[in-house]
């Protein structure tokens, strides 16, 4: 028998309260990882790249992602107040809780933020997939809802990046924008033999190793970059 | 719809508590109904002086009229930047206006509560709109999802700084409200559909 098949299934957040105390924390440490992280992403990537974006349909699709964006924080904040997770430990500047470091690339250009959509929201799918069969199911009815609109955004990235390509100066301009941002981006799923990794797993929370998710990443990134003709820099051996 | 859908000029420091009544109208708002129809002569009143107040007095109107001939118009690379740029010039200076009055933080709160609800009805609408006439084409209900959380927006940024229904956020909104969707200017024309 998994590790999996022997977690509890817990319906709402009110069983939530009577599961052991190490279920409960690891449920709260993903639920506030996703609202700090799906705040900042919109704040420091979507708002400032409707400036840079070229046309008004760009700006206004721009728009309504960013907004998607932080309708994501509001549905784990909501799920995370439920839980009875203070506010100030899910929002930026409120808690001391560092968000990933992919939010700390300050974004210059409209390729950089193309190149981000495409091959930065596509390590978002991993995580979020990773949860739709979590045992906690109201993070799982969570994530289920979500995954359409982050779908859809990495769609953007690659619908984007497709115009960009066609000429080759627009080309050149995207990857140069993944040689500078991809390098950081396996990092997201953080280091090998995770602690919160395995616990995640002993309950069901999640499905797969960090190391087997940032390996399908890399494979995903090569396809969607290879299809557009690009090319994925070598990462550090340290970042790999 | 309601008068708080379309008129977003109440003023003083009373503005600020007007935003829950005014996100509850986003859900009465004619989102996209009348898109590819004329506009009359109120509409067309409205879009002028829209434009005169920003800046574009003498600028002419020109209509889309079906939904693939307003992407066009969006994604027209010779679109003219000078109206956004005004746009993002008097959101700039409401923005500062109305700090002062309530406060960055709460300010950003509230606004942020018009924007998350106008863009999911403006979806929506937006959505079902285009597949009445055989579209269906969710990047492009996004775009018009977009567009309308920003009138929301700045409507309701004019409204929380005391501006007037002369405001030309407060005009922008006015033609959403009436189910139109000005597109931008290009070819030194205002499209809207």
């Amino acid at each position: 028998m998994t590790a999996q098949a022997k977690s509890p299934q817990v319906k709402t957040c009110e069983e939530l309260k009577t599961q052991p105390e190490e279920f409960r924390a690891a449920c709260e440490k993903i639920v506030i990882s996703h609202a700090i992280n799906e705040l900042y992403g919109a704040q420091v990537f979507d708002e400032p790249a409707v400036a840079f974006a070229p046309t008004p349909y760009a700006k206004w699709l721009t728009c309504r992602v960013a907004m998607e964006e932080y309708g994501h924080h509001v549905r784990f904040f909501e799920l995370g107040r439920e839980m009875g997770i203070d506010a100030d430990r899910m929002i930026p500047g409120k808690t001391a809780k560092r968000p990933l470091s992919i939010f700390e690339y300050p974004l210059k250009t409209w390729e950089e933020f193309v190149a981000i959509k495409l091959l930065g929201d596509l390590a978002e799918i991993l995580q979020v997939e990773d949860l739709l069969h979590c045992s906690f199911h109201p993070l799982r009815n969570l994530a289920r809802m979500t995954m359409p609109e982050e779908r859809f955004h990495a769609q953007f990235g690659a619908d984007f990046s497709q115009e960009m390509i066609e000429t080759s100066a627009g080309k050149k301009r995207l990857q140069q924008a993944i040689n500078r941002l991809y390098p950081s981006l396996p990092a997201f799923f953080g280091g090998p033999k995770s602690r919160n990794n395995e616990i995640f797993r002993k309950w069901g929370i999640k499905q797969r190793t960090n190391e087997e998710m940032r390996e399908d990443y890399i494979a995903r990134a090569q396809e969607v970059t290879a299809k557009l003709g690009l090319i994925l820099p070598k990462l550090a051996e340290a970042a790999a | 719809m309601t008068a708080a859908a379309t008129r977003p000029a109440t003023t003083g420091s009373g503005a600020l508590t007007a935003l829950p009544r005014f996100i509850a109208a986003l859900r009465r708002v004619s989102w996209f109904a009348a898109v590819g129809q004329a506009l009359d002569d109120d509409e067309r009143h409205d879009a002028t002086r829209y434009l005169a107040a920003l800046g574009f007095p003498e600028c002419p109107l020109v209509a889309a009229t079906d939904w693939r001939a307003a992407e066009a118009a969006t994604r027209d690379p010779d679109w003219d930047p000078k109206w956004w740029a005004a746009e993002e010039n008097a959101r700039a200076a409401l923005l500062a206006a109305a700090g002062k009055l309530h406060g960055r933080h709460a300010l950003m709160t509230a606004l942020s509560r018009v924007t998350l609800e106008a863009s999911d009805v403006a979806m929506g609408a937006a959505a079902v709109a285009a597949a009445r006439t055989g579209i269906a084409d969710p990047a492009l209900a996004r775009v018009a999802a977009g567009a309308a959380a920003q009138a929301a927006y700045q409507a309701a940024l004019a409204l929380t700084a005391g501006a007037d229904s002369d405001h030309p956020f407060a005009i922008k909104y006015r033609l959403f409200a009436a189910g139109h969707w000005p597109l931008g200017l290009g070819g030194g024309r205002l499209r809207i559909f």
